[in-house]
């Protein structure tokens, strides 16, 4: 027990870096204001979202109780939780069990797998905490205080939010656990890694999209029936995720016999699915670890060499070597792409969901009347391209292996021309899939695709060239796993809330537009000043660039 | 105290046989040292020993303990140094060594003691309240080499101890494993320094594309052969085919 306590407080301290923290921040008083300013930025930012969110939270609840279901809102808040829970939290599943570089360490110690398993899992859960709180703790609250329940209450809903992520996460990890067992060599482990993440996010999404077929016609009829039987709506709602329901249960009758019944199902369930999950890791966990240890040797093919050795110019080879980072790390790719897939996918959904279906044929006269709203896809696009890591991650990525290219001979200029091309156009690349759905389902002509496509690239690069800005102005080097580089990067979530200030701007510049001025010289105007945006900003980076590497 | 039968490693589905069929014994008391050229499969066969990669074929026993069947207990009973020193950058020496401590279960009394015994002998006593990431390469390994020795385990397996080591440490470190064999105890490592071989080791293999081509004391490897020196001898044994002739042929 003292092992694998030890293991966990080690596994913590190395992870969120509390030791490097106590030596700056503690021992060493520097740069004190750092960690004050991000404090109190994220602080001021989540005030003011969560008092939103707030409330929005008593608004379900209002409704939930005019309904006589007052814990409607909650259970909505615990689905939307578990989703949001299994979608972030698969991939770090995935690299915190299989893509760290202690994994040879740990094993060559005296311990049991499933303890090694247990640890990691662990962390992998405290990653989820802090989501959790801002999705559901604004709605207990709200609950207890409308309820007004007592201590037990308390209690209950301390227990259902540390366990709450076990029951989405445990699966995932099984899931991971056992396919990654089967992987036989590095080169198929990163396969399988991809594999896993699009199986799972394929598992969820046909869970959510199942959940929505289920015949709704007959319910609705029945509507009046429902209300009449008490807590029948709950179910109704939660029948695609049990635990929900349980959870619910467990907290709205707290203290009374259901509700301890529904917490014993719920910590069952979760008991279950964790002592599956470490079984599952005592029998296969360290097969798939260790055969990450073994690389693939590529048979020598000869008359590849001579490709192989040829002169390129620096530029292409920078870009290459770009590329190949990414592509041949999972982790780059598993944050990347899923975004590009599932985004058009949630687009689409409540499109084809039968019952309360958007007329799809009379978008196209719509727009024609206003065509103004034809650039909500341009700004989607933008969107995506603004939560995509690549260009927010663009110098952190190359971690402690940055010295490499100070000491290269290649102006910084030239570096970050190679980054920004290169994410440019994996970015836009992710946006295409949408960008096509909506074409399509727009029904457009060749005259509208071209300039919408036109200024979402425009748009693209400017998101891409704020993302490297903001890499370049606080380059995260420090990280002992890609999945930091890219996950826990906070320049990343300034990218996506810049892309959102950008985004803003772009919708009012653009409201003002179609109030004065007709479609097609709007456009031209909109486009100008993206362009001037994206013009600049590509200027900007590159001479940020040659003072940013020389300094550090 | 080491007991190698028929241990056979392949990487990337069967291509390249990095260790091939071999068999060895380490007995207690004995310093054995483990030759060969890069990729000979030294690592490999290390790995194998500590548990850190699963045998194809063979079996690893370590203190009467199989490997593989037994794996927790096998691996306490063996302090190991592996060919990098990887240490958890973000934490500080002390707690490395303090988490080691606990996961090999050393009591309270006894680690202070130990530790502090260490870092003396290897002058770390200044460093060690500091992050590994402060650490220069031969502080890291001897961090590395104090947190292996913390639980007094009977078999040391130490692959390329000696790299990065300064003349004193590496000379502490010599000594440290005269003194651990004199108990009666066992040190398998491997190394690139034919002198410390020569020097230290009661009996030495030597490795070469997977396979064992020469086994025992100096003296016994020595036999039956005109060179005098162990280099010669590993020149001649380890000699790939034709790459020498060809570098004559460069040279004249
Ligand atoms: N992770 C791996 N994946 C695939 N092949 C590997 C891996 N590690 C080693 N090999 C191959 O196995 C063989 C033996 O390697 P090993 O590391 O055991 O050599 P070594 O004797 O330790 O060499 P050195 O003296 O350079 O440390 C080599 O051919 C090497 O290419
Ligand atoms: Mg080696």
């Amino acid at each position: 027990m003292r092992a694998f306590l030890s293991l966990l407080r080690i596994t913590f301290r190395n992870y969120y870096g509390i030791s490097v923290m106590k030596q700056k921040y503690i021992k060493e008083k520097r740069e004190l204001w750092q960690p004050i300013l991000a404090v109190v930025g994220v602080g001021f930012g989540g005030f003011t979202i969560l008092s939103l969110y707030y409330l929005i939270s008593r608004g379900l609840y209002t409704g939930g109780k005019m309904l006589g279901e007052p814990a409607l809102g909650l259970e909505y808040a615990l689905l939307v939780s578990a989703f949001f829970i299994f979608f972030f939290g698969v991939s770090s599943v995935i690299t915190t069990l299989y893509f760290t570089e202690d994994a040879p360490f740990l094993v060559s110690l005296p311990l049991k797998p499933f303890q090694v398993l247990a640890a990691k899992f662990s962390l992998v859960m405290a990653n989820q905490y802090l989501v959790l709180a801002f999705l559901l703790i604004p709605h207990l609250i709200i609950f207890g205080r409308g309820e007004g329940l007592g201590f037990l209450y308390i209690l209950t809903a301390a227990f259902i939010f540390l366990l709450f992520p076990a029951i989405p996460l445990a699966p995932a990890a099984a899931i991971a656990i056992t396919i990654m067992s089967r992987a036989g060599s590095k080169r198929l482990k990163d396969l399988f890694t991809i594999l896993t993440y699009v199986f799972m996010i394929a598992f969820g999404i046909g869970i959510q999209f199942l959940v929505q077929y289920l015949p709704k016609g007959k319910e609705i009829a029945s509507l009046q029936e429902i209300l009449k039987n008490h807590g029948a709506l709950l179910t109704q709602v939660g029948r695609g995720f049990p635990p929900a329901i349980w959870a619910t249960k467990a907290l709205a009758y707290a203290g009374t016999g259901e509700g301890l019944l529904s917490l014993g199902l719920f910590l069952v369930l979760t008991v279950v699915l964790l002592g599956l999950m470490l079984l599952l890791g005592e029998r296969f966990f360290y097969q798939g670890l260790l055969k990450g240890e073994e690389v693939s040797r590529r048979r020598r093919v000869k008359h590849k060499v001579g490709i192989a050795w040829g002169a390129r110019s620096p530029f292409k080879a920078l870009v290459l070597r770009e590329h190949r980072l990414f592509v041949r790390t999972p982790v780059y790719l598993m944050n990347v792409l899923p975004v590009a897939v599932i985004i058009p996918v949630i687009a689409v959904l409540p499109l084809i969901t039968p019952g309360k279906q958007i007329p799809v044929d009379r978008i196209a006269p719509f727009l024609a009347a206003h065509p103004y709203v034809k650039l909500v896809i341009a700004a989607i696009t933008t969107f995506i391209a603004g939560t995509l890591p690549l260009a927010a991650s663009a110098l952190s990525r190359e971690g402690r292996l940055f010295f490499i290219s100070r000491l290269i001979p290649v102006s910084p200029k030239d570096q970050i021309r190679a980054k920004f091309w290169y994410i440019l156009g994996v970015n836009f690349l992710c946006t295409l899939p949408f960008f096509v759905l909506a074409v399509i389902i727009a029904r457009l002509g060749p005259v509208d695709i071209l300039a919408l496509a036109v200024l979402s690239l425009a748009a693209t690069a400017a998101v891409t060239e704020l993302g490297i800005v903001i890499d370049l102005l606080r380059p995260f080097f420090d990280w002992d796993n890609p999945q930091r580089a890219v996950k826990n990067n906070l320049n990343v979530l300034f990218a996506m809330l810049v892309t959102l200030v950008f985004l803003g701007v772009f919708t009012a510049v653009a409201i003002g537009l179609s109030l004065t001025v007709p479609w097609r010289l709007g456009y031209l105007a909109l486009l100008l000043l993206v362009g001037g945006v994206a013009v600049g900003l590509y200027y900007g980076q590159l001479a940020l660039a040659e003072k940013m590497y020389r300094m550090c | 105290m080491i007991e190698l039968s028929n241990l056979s490693k392949s990487y990337a589905r069967g291509k390249v046989k990095a260790v091939d069929n071999i068999s060895l014994t380490v007995r207690p008391g004995e310093i054995f040292g483990f030759l060969g050229p890069n990729g000979a499969g030294k690592t490999t066969t290390i790995k194998m020993i500590v548990g850190l990669l699963r045998p194809d074929t063979g079996e690893v026993r370590v203190a009467g303990i199989d490997m593989l069947k037994d794996p927790i207990a096998a691996k306490r009973r063996i302090g190991y140094v592996p060919d990098q020193p990887q240490v958890y950058d973000r934490l500080t020496g002390n707690e490395y060594l303090n988490f080691l401590a606990d996961v090999y279960q050393v009591p309270d009394d006894v680690r202070r003691e130990r530790i502090e015994h260490y870092l003396e002998i290897f002058e770390l006593k200044g460093a060690v309240g500091d992050l590994v990431q402060s650490y220069s390469h031969g502080m890291k390994q001897k961090l590395v080499l104090t947190g292996a020795l913390l639980h007094n385990p009977p078999v040391w397996i130490m692959d390329e101890p000696m790299v990065g080591l300064d003349p004193r440490s590496a000379f502490l470190l010599k000594d440290l494993m005269a003194e651990h064999c004199r108990q009666g105890h066992t040190v398998f490592f491997s190394t690139h320094i034919l002198e410390v071989a020569e020097r230290l080791c009661d009996r030495i293999a030597i490795i070469n594309r997977g396979r064992i081509i020469a086994c025992g004391t100096l003296e016994e490897i020595k036999e039956h052969r005109e060179k005098e020196t162990l280099e010669n001898i590993f020149l001649e044994l380890t000699e790939n085919e034709g790459i020498p002739v060809s570098l004559e042929d460069h040279l004249s």
